[in-house]
């Protein structure tokens, strides 16, 4: 985790404990708009078991040696690393909030390949690897659907989505799925073979799986597709239905019709405008109190340019 | 009368029951309560999997480890026996109300004492009606204490309450005062029960404590005695940080070593005991989270860095190894703070009177204290008044004092004593009189402990099974899943 720290706070100016939240996936507003403002968004719920703990010592370590340190106002950051090479651990496909949970994508993966391995050597009795009975129900209906009478499409299927990662991510992929007489590599190993720390082996599962599946589900007609839920919106469907009424009527009548605080729908456009596909920007109809005259609506005014100014410069950037 | 021969040669293979199986299954299939006191490595399992198999009815197994659940399962499905589920906290809700709205898709259902405790879970199996409960470990029933729970004390009247048609209580130590507990506790009397016990020996272990003068020394000498032990060797810590430590020094000298201990995700355990069961690791260094449920026959040591809690917990321990009836050893490591550490652990996390008295009388100053103790307190609140619990937590601190005590006489006797003679007068009905000679058991030194694990008549090791390296090339490894 140390490496992994340091490289994700690079250039970046974030508090220790919003850090540790956004990486659990705590979902708030201010870690949402942390998140946001530092791009950090794809990272979100990226470690949801994280031990507190252990990544306190982990940032007291880093601090102590220098290689993170305490700006004025107590946000944590790391020297810039413009220009160097991503290692090759680093995951580059993890979404975030519109991504379902790794563990589950991977306990999906992991099922569906011990099932599709066992009926493919016949072997007779199958040891399901996760105890989840949902996640055996769902794997055992995907396999009646889209491999009992021909399982070859979905073998094939399933190796041109491992050709599309890098090397190591298929490796680290592969190894750790079963099979009939066939078992995972542990994180131990596949760290030795790799040179890497047994964390920065999960990182990069957590990527493969989560590359496999955005690989799988930009193609319906791949027998994997039907395996996984689709993604999730990343707009709450109470901050979109607060969009909906405010494309009509005004901030305050919006608070009232669904008995919220106007802080809270003023937050629910904040959300829209951070997380949505379309660029948000005050309107006359949603009757603000004039500029200078309330200012925690001055404050998301500002907010909310700052917001749009920079998912313009992203997308400029990505131009 | 149903060929019970005939029946374990169908569903096992097995041609010949283990001793004490047959008779814990004819007393079930007359229709009578089983305790069962059968040492380690004699296939409990079997004496309630082939009754269930028989008779159809519905089996409640209440087992008091997550890990042991999950492998009980997965044994069963394995030996292509299906209709086994573990309700645990490892499914979500949804997922257990599925399996309690459908219990009659199933013949086993394994839970936690607090699982099976709860009203919606006591309401569904009411409704289904139990052909078989059994508790297995039972001996945990007269171990409730601070780190135990006081679900086990419930297990009573869940029993009167679901009325099950028989009841098997399993467990492989159990000394006269546990048994009389387990037999109260469950509401078993002589009339209806049937007690079948063997003895807890297992000539084949030789049985060695060994006095260190250091943990340093420890360290040193666990490498020498892997190396003299020719065969699989399962290594006891009381911490996870110190297994992972000596799993990482022992690999750093090209031992085939691996760890395990509950932090580890299911498919790492799986891992480390596919690899141990295949010969790809010879040395596994583990909590006390490694053992229930593994059956691996060739295992010739199990090496303790420090004593265990109690003797029961030593003799479960100690008896993973040698289940092939082959020569194995015993080895128990005693440095000087060992015995002063478990008696401190032994009384390590009960309320003092005063908090028991603060938090029964005020518990709503404690709603958001979450100190061991209270949440402790939290649980027992549920079933009992302060008095009681008073009482109980008393009486449970002096039976775990007591416990301590026994395992550090066991440890400390002078070196003239059999320890095979004390295990045998703690836990046997009618104890033996041991011959004790060489191969029984002795309290020795590091040297002639060396000496005597060379001069030991091991049986030829299986080599290992190649690298524990099982990286593979993606390609390779596509082409080995289909």
């Amino acid at each position: 985790m140390p490496t992994f720290l340091q490289w994700l706070l690079a250039g970046r100016h974030v508090r220790p404990v919003t850090l540790y939240h956004i990486l659990r996936g705590k979902r708030t507003f201010s870690n949402l708009y942390a998140a946001f403002s530092n791009d950090l968004l794809p990272f979100w719920g990226l470690l949801p078991h994280l031990a507190r703990p252990a990544y306190e010592r982990v940032v007291d370590r880093l601090v102590r040696a220098s290689a993170l340190t305490f700006t004025a106002d107590g946000m944590l950051t790391a020297p810039s690393r413009a220009g160097q090479a991503l290692p090759a651990w680093w995951p580059t496909h993890v979404a975030g909030l519109v991504m379902p949970s790794y563990r589950e994508l991977g306990d999906d993966l992991t099922l569906a390949v011990q099932l599709l391995s066992q009926l493919h050597h016949g072997a007779p009795h199958f040891a399901p690897v996760t105890p989840h009975l949902l996640i055996q129900v769902r794997v055992k209906a995907w396999y009646r659907q889209a491999a009992a009478a021909d399982d070859a499409p979905a073998i094939a299927a399933l190796t041109a989505l491992v050709s599309r990662l890098s090397p190591s991510a298929a490796t680290v992929l592969t190894n750790r799925l079963v099979g009939a007489d066939v078992d995972a590599a542990s994180w131990d190993t596949l760290a030795a073979h790799f040179g890497w720390t047994p964390f920065q082996v999960q990182l990069a599962w957590a990527d493969a799986v989560a590359a496999v599946y955005q690989y799988a589900m930009a193609d319906p007609e791949s027998p994997w597709a039907s395996l996984w839920p689709p993604a999730p919106t990343a707009v709450t469907a109470s901050a979109q239905e607060t969009m909906r009424l405010l494309q009509h009527q005004s901030v305050a009548a919006t608070a009232a019709q669904r008995r919220l605080a106007e802080s809270t729908i003023r937050e629910h456009v904040l959300e829209a405008a951070m997380l949505g596909s379309d660029l948000v920007t005050v309107r006359p109809g949603w009757q603000l109190p004039e500029p200078g005259s309330d200012h925690v609506v001055d404050f998301f005014r500002d907010r909310l340019t700052a917001i749009a100014a920079q998912r313009q410069k992203g997308r400029r950037g990505r131009d | 009368m149903t060929d019970l021969h005939a029946a374990l040669q169908h569903y096992f293979g097995f041609s010949e029951f283990r001793p004490g199986q047959e008779d814990i299954i004819q007393a079930l299939m007359a229709g009578r309560n089983v305790l069962g006191i059968l040492p380690t490595g004699q296939g409990k399992s079997l004496t309630y999997q082939l009754p269930t198999l028989l008779s159809r009815r519905l089996t409640v197994v209440v087992s008091p480890l997550l890990a042991l659940m999950s492998d009980q399962v997965q044994h069963l499905q394995e030996a292509g026996i299906g209709g086994a589920i573990a309700l645990n906290s490892l499914l979500d809700r949804q997922e257990q109300n599925l399996i309690l709205a459908h219990l009659d898709r199933w013949r086993f259902l394994f839970a936690a004492p607090e699982t099976l405790t709860r009203p919606d879970v006591v309401a569904a199996l009411r409704q289904r009606g139990i052909g078989l409960l059994v508790v297995d470990e039972a001996h945990c029933i007269s171990e409730w204490g601070p780190d135990f729970r006081p679900a086990f004390l419930q297990l009573g009247t869940v029993v009167q309450t679901l009325r099950p048609g028989r009841i098997l209580a399993l467990t492989a130590t159990a000394s006269p005062r546990v048994r009389q507990d387990i037999a109260r506790r469950l509401h078993l009397t002589p009339a209806d029960t049937t007690v079948v016990s063997r003895s807890v020996d297992r000539p084949n272990i030789w049985l060695a404590i060994c006095p260190v003068t250091s943990e340093a020394e420890k360290a040193t000498l666990l490498p020498q005695l892997i190396q003299a032990v020719p065969g699989n060797v399962i290594v006891y810590f009381n911490r996870k940080r110190l297994a992972n430590e000596a799993a990482a020094a022992l690999v750093a000298r090209g031992v085939s070593a691996g760890v395990y201990h509950g932090d580890l995700d299911p498919l790492s355990r799986r891992s480390l005991q596919h690899q141990f069961r295949n010969g790809q690791i010879r040395v596994v260094c583990a909590t006390n989270a490694f053992g229930m449920g593994i059956d691996q026959p060739d295992v010739r040591a199990v090496i303790h860095m420090a004593p265990p809690t109690s003797l029961e917990d030593y003799l479960q321990a100690i008896g993973r190894a040698g289940r092939d009836g082959q020569p194995a050893a015993a080895i128990t490591l005693l440095a000087p703070g060992d015995t002063g550490q478990l008696a401190q652990d032994a009384v390590r996390g009960f309320p003092p009177a005063s908090l028991i008295r603060a938090y029964f009388d005020h518990p709503d100053r404690f709603v958001k204290d979450e100190t061991p103790e209270i949440q402790l307190l939290k649980r027992y609140r549920t079933f009992a008044s302060g008095p009681a619990v008073t009482q109980l937590l008393a009486a449970t601190q002096q039976t775990r004092q007591g416990a301590a005590n026994q395992m550090i006489r066991f440890c400390t006797a002078p070196a003239t004593v059999c320890r095979r003679q004390l295990l045998l007068n703690t836990f046997d009905a009618h104890p033996a009189t041991v011959t004790h000679d060489a191969a029984c058991c002795a309290f020795i030194a590091p040297s002639p402990l060396l000496h005597h694990l060379a001069g030991m008549a091991w049986p030829s090791a299986a080599p290992l099974a190649g690298s524990a390296d099982p990286v593979q090339s993606v390609s390779a490894r596509l082409a080995q899943l289909f």
